[in-house]
């Protein structure tokens, strides 16, 4: 059934979506091959025009695909469709868990798009040369290599990303649990639930900071490669952390049931 | 007999309001049972709970002796007052959702229903007007072999000339064993189906009777019945 679900929930995240996804192969690709004669001026000007096309659609990708899984989510589960959602012989953790899928899959796909679009738009072995020369020089100072640096601020974004997504569905859920004004208090709940993440994740870098006896780092340019590692390591655990606890709280005040207007 | 629905001291409230006062509520099966109330009086509410759209604040709903759960949602077909299909969605496409989440779904008749009430079945819901996603639903909801029917304002939208083809509809698709509850404000149109009638108001049930009955101890139409128990008027 959850496969079911998922794949009814891409249809309609896919929808709108996949046109920003086309557009921006296509554009990458214009700007690309524009960038091949950018010695014309004439060329040049197209080539920076479609790229900053692009740069706006790499935006809209982005704000999209976190309006679309928390929309999906709202409308779903407490808009109209939900007259469907509610009445479907399935269980509310089915229900959820095919959102905290389909919702990854869309996250990955936007992920994919735009690195592929990226990727049109600048691969060259030269490019690629400077890249890691780039890289290697910002991790010059620790004791890491830039490949491992990369999968560390990839893991970190990632799991931010799944912590913001848990974030804003326990937002949804706990925001119409109230009578009036449940759209404002799902908002306020998401913000407040972020901010505090924020925070708390402030917090633990200090006490870890602390207990390396480097807390001055923190807050200076000079910072050792074992706090480095320690903090992207942490915020990994930390995310992941608070995409567990907001799923359970999501499930939890989920399966209380809900009142659809 | 078996109840196939109870309401054991059934109350919904929001806050301060109540909405749903201490409901008490047999329905047994093989009935057409007419929900009848002003607006605001508690009928979708009381179709809510039942289909999970509502949590209960006080007292148990029981479908065949047991709380309503996955079980009981494969054995009830609701249709509600909104249209719940995206704008994008075609009939194609919904009948698809239908036969792929409800075993009991029947494909072929639903397509016959469709294509009696000249709906297109490539149409999408945005081309429609309310009155058409109304049908579309009606068939998808009267395509299932389920043992309850409740059907919120199933008329609410049509045509006058529609009706009572929704109504012939109505009564010659729902099973032999299975029960229907209807709510509608059109209490005349649907008076002639009826086994039984409750009368809802302001959360409270006023009367729960058999049809024929009623109609025998007051002289009346429900309609009329209805009218003067709701609104203090003897006649019209």
């Amino acid at each position: 059934m959850e496969k079911n679900l998922i794949k009814y929930d891409l249809k309609k995240m896919f929808n709108i979506l996949i046109i920003f996804y086309i557009l921006s192969i296509i554009l990458g690709g214009i700007a690309r091959i524009f960038a091949i004669f950018d010695n014309i001026t004439f060329f040049n000007i197209l080539k920076i025009i479609f790229a900053s096309l692009n740069y706006a659609v790499w935006g809209n990708i982005i704000v999209h695909t976190f309006v679309q899984i928390i929309m999906r989510f709202n409308k779903n589960f407490y808009g109209d469709e939900s007259y469907l959602t509610h009445t479907l012989p399935v269980t509310k953790i089915q229900l959820l868990i095919s959102k905290y899928i389909s919702s990854l899959i869309v996250v990955l796909s936007s992920i994919l798009v735009l690195l592929l679009s990226v990727f049109i738009m600048f691969y060259s072995k030269e490019n690629m040369v400077n890249l890691k020369a780039m890289l290697d020089a910002s991790v010059s100072g620790f004791n890491i290599s830039a490949t491992t640096f990369v999968i560390l601020i990839a893991i970190t974004l990632f799991t931010q990303i799944c912590a913001i997504i848990s974030m804003s569905f326990a937002g949804v859920v706990i925001g119409k649990r109230f009578n009036i004004k449940k759209n404002i208090k799902s908002l306020i709940f998401i913000f407040a639930f972020y901010i505090s993440s924020i925070i708390l994740t402030l917090i633990f870098a200090i006490l870890m900071a602390m207990c390396m006896g480097n807390v001055g780092m923190l807050f200076s340019n000079e910072i050792s490669s074992s706090l480095l590692i320690g903090l992207l390591i942490l915020a990994i655990v930390c995310y992941v952390l608070y995409a567990i606890i907001f799923f359970f709280i999501t499930k939890w005040q989920f399966e209380k049931g809900v009142n659809v207007d | 007999m078996t109840n196939l629905l109870e309401f054991k001291n059934v109350c919904k409230n929001f806050g301060e309001k109540q909405i749903l006062k201490n409901i008490n509520l047999e329905i047994k099966p093989n009935k057409i049972i007419g929900v009848i109330g002003q607006n605001g009086s508690g009928k979708t509410s009381m179709f809510k709970l039942i289909n999970d759209l509502f949590t209960i604040s006080s007292g148990e709903i029981l479908f065949l002796g047991k709380p309503i759960s996955v079980e009981s949602k494969k054995q009830i077909s609701y249709l509600p007052e909104r249209t719940y299909f995206d704008k994008n969605t075609t009939v194609l496409e919904a009948l698809k959702i239908f036969e792929t989440f409800y075993e009991d779904f029947d494909r072929q008749k639903a397509e016959r229903l469709l294509k009696d009430l000249d709906l297109d079945i490539n149409s999408s819901m945005e081309k429609m007007s309310k009155g058409m996603k109304e049908k579309v639903q009606l068939v998808l909801v009267m395509s299932r072999h389920a043992k309850l029917y409740i059907l919120d304002e199933p008329l609410g939208g049509v045509d006058p000339a529609t009706r009572d083809y929704i109504l012939d509809t109505i009564l010659k698709n729902f099973e032999d064993d299975s029960t229907l509850l209807i709510s509608t404000h059109m209490i005349a149109d649907i008076e002639r189906i009826l086994d039984e009638v409750i009368i809802i108001d302001k959360g409270e049930i006023l009367l729960h009777e058999n049809a024929d009955e009623l109609r025998q101890r007051e002289n009346k139409s429900i309609d009329e019945y209805f009218r003067g128990l709701v609104y203090g008027k003897k006649s019209y």
